[in-house]
């Protein structure tokens, strides 16, 4: 059979979009063709690359906000309705300047975005907490990393249920040594380990599984004295945490809270 | 419009389905317009452009449906500003705070093989970089990438077979190595 169509389908092997029948023929095909073999190797190492290593860029907290600032319509809409040519509403764009002028003139004419100044304010209260403390925007940052560890398959750098294998891994690698404890008599069972990056710093993440949930479990030095910080949930996500015997702890996870808050005890 | 007894309902339903997408239209807008203050631009301008479309939606997955309207504000918006900007200059890790590959202290290990694959798909020429994105970072199926870019499944195929290809060329030519 012709290298063209085997090429073909590695492509769409590679991506689990090819009927068996298909795949058997093309398993034949590449026992017989080096070139072949070549072909799906390249192609298998970059698709191996970018799953593992590209960047996802999350949208900033603040895109957020401004668009629930500029959309028509809020929960509370009993405002007077200004006329159409009245001055244009404050623009929601964040930064002044390039861009977005030809956009948002073009949707002034429709009216609609002049009911949204008057809203923006109601529609920040609803989705958002206005100016996160200082705690809540390590939640934003500790929910961020845990969605962007399960986004692009970077859950864990070491996989072990060991803690005998997981906390030599830490050493080397981070100027200080976490606590390394399995839960799997308490349901919840540790499954590794990677590095992740909160605070402008490196911090160690305990992974645990809880049925088929996975838990993040952040760890890295405090300042502080014992303490616990207020529970949050994002985007589905709660952040539970405390801080206990010289280390911050927080714990990300769609498990319900009280399921985390056991682990968070625990830890 | 603004007379519309229905707008709060209308927008509740809107942002229950558009904005649990909001992080996968920054991911799209940003590797398209390589500049994270392009793409808020971009992203804020195509969910106002979504909800005055929202009533074209079909079914509950919003997520192709909203990437398609990001992409082509994405070049309409490129096509608008960066002309009149002249050449864009863009430092590819400068000014993503999201990003932990910006931070000289991220990890070294890491960071080398981050960096490196990040350059070598922002030099992507843009058709395959788009349906690269869509499908190894957005995990879209063949058929939802259709969808999202209008040409046919086969075309998806050719053109991420091709993606992957230069992309493999350019990770062994510059990184002195292996992946
Ligand atoms: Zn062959």
């Amino acid at each position: 059979m012709d290298c063209e169509e085997m090429c073909r389908r590695i492509v769409l092997a590679l991506d689990g979009e090819l009927d068996a029948p298909a795949e058997a023929a093309l398993d034949a095909h590449l026992e017989a063709c080096p070139a072949c073999r070549q072909f799906r190797q390249t192609h298998a190492t970059a698709r191996a690359a970018l799953r593992r290593a590209a960047s996802y860029h999350r949208a900033p907290l603040s895109l957020r906000e401004a668009i629930a600032g500029a959309l028509p319509g809020a929960a509370v809409d009993d405002e007077p309705r200004p006329a159409v040519s009245a001055p244009p509403p404050r623009r929601p764009v964040a930064r002044a300047g390039r861009g977005s002028g030809w956009f948002f003139g073009w949707r002034l004419l429709n009216g609609a975005g002049l009911v949204a100044a008057a809203c923006a304010a109601i529609a920040l209260a609803v989705l958002l907490p206005q100016r996160p403390s200082a705690d809540g925007r390590l939640a934003e940052a500790v929910v961020a990393a845990h969605a962007r560890a399960q986004l692009t398959g970077h859950a864990l750098d070491v996989a072990s249920s060991d803690r005998h294998t997981v906390k030599p891994w830490f050493s080397g690698r981070l100027d200080f040594s976490p606590p390394v404890r399995d839960f799997g008599e308490r349901g919840f069972s540790l499954a590794g380990a990677r590095l992740d990056y909160l605070e402008r710093r490196a911090v160690a993440v305990l992974v645990y599984r809880h049925r088929q949930h996975v838990i993040d479990v952040f760890i890295w030095p405090a300042d502080e004295t014992a303490q616990r910080p207020p529970a949050h949930t994002l985007q589905g996500y709660h952040v539970l945490g405390k801080t206990a015997s010289g280390m911050n702890f927080r714990a990300v996870s769609d498990v319900e809270a009280d399921d985390l808050q056991q682990l968070v005890d625990l830890l | 419009m603004a007379d519309d007894p229905n707008l709060s309902s209308r927008r509740a339903r809107f942002e229950a389905l558009a904005l649990p997408h909001l992080d996968a239209a920054f991911n799209l807008a940003r590797w398209l317009a390589r500049d994270s203050d392009d793409a808020r631009d971009i992203v804020q301008e195509a969910f106002l452009r979504a909800f005055d479309a929202f009533d074209g939606l079909r079914g509950d997955n919003a997520r192709p449906w909203l990437l398609a309207i990001v992409r082509n504000t994405c070049f309409t918006w490129l096509a608008h500003n960066r002309e009149a900007r002249g050449q864009v200059s863009y430092e590819e890790s400068q000014h993503a705070q999201s990003d932990p590959a910006a931070d000289p202290a991220w990890l070294a290990l890491r960071a080398d093989e981050r960096q490196r694959v990040d350059a070598a798909i922002a030099h992507l020429p843009p058709e395959f970089r788009e349906v690269v994105v869509l499908r190894e970072l957005e995990d879209l199926s063949y058929k939802e990438i259709a969808g999202v870019l209008s040409i046919p499944v086969g075309t998806v195929m050719s053109r991420l077979a091709r993606g992957r290809h230069l992309l493999a060329r350019y990770l062994t030519a510059d990184g002195g190595g292996e992946l």
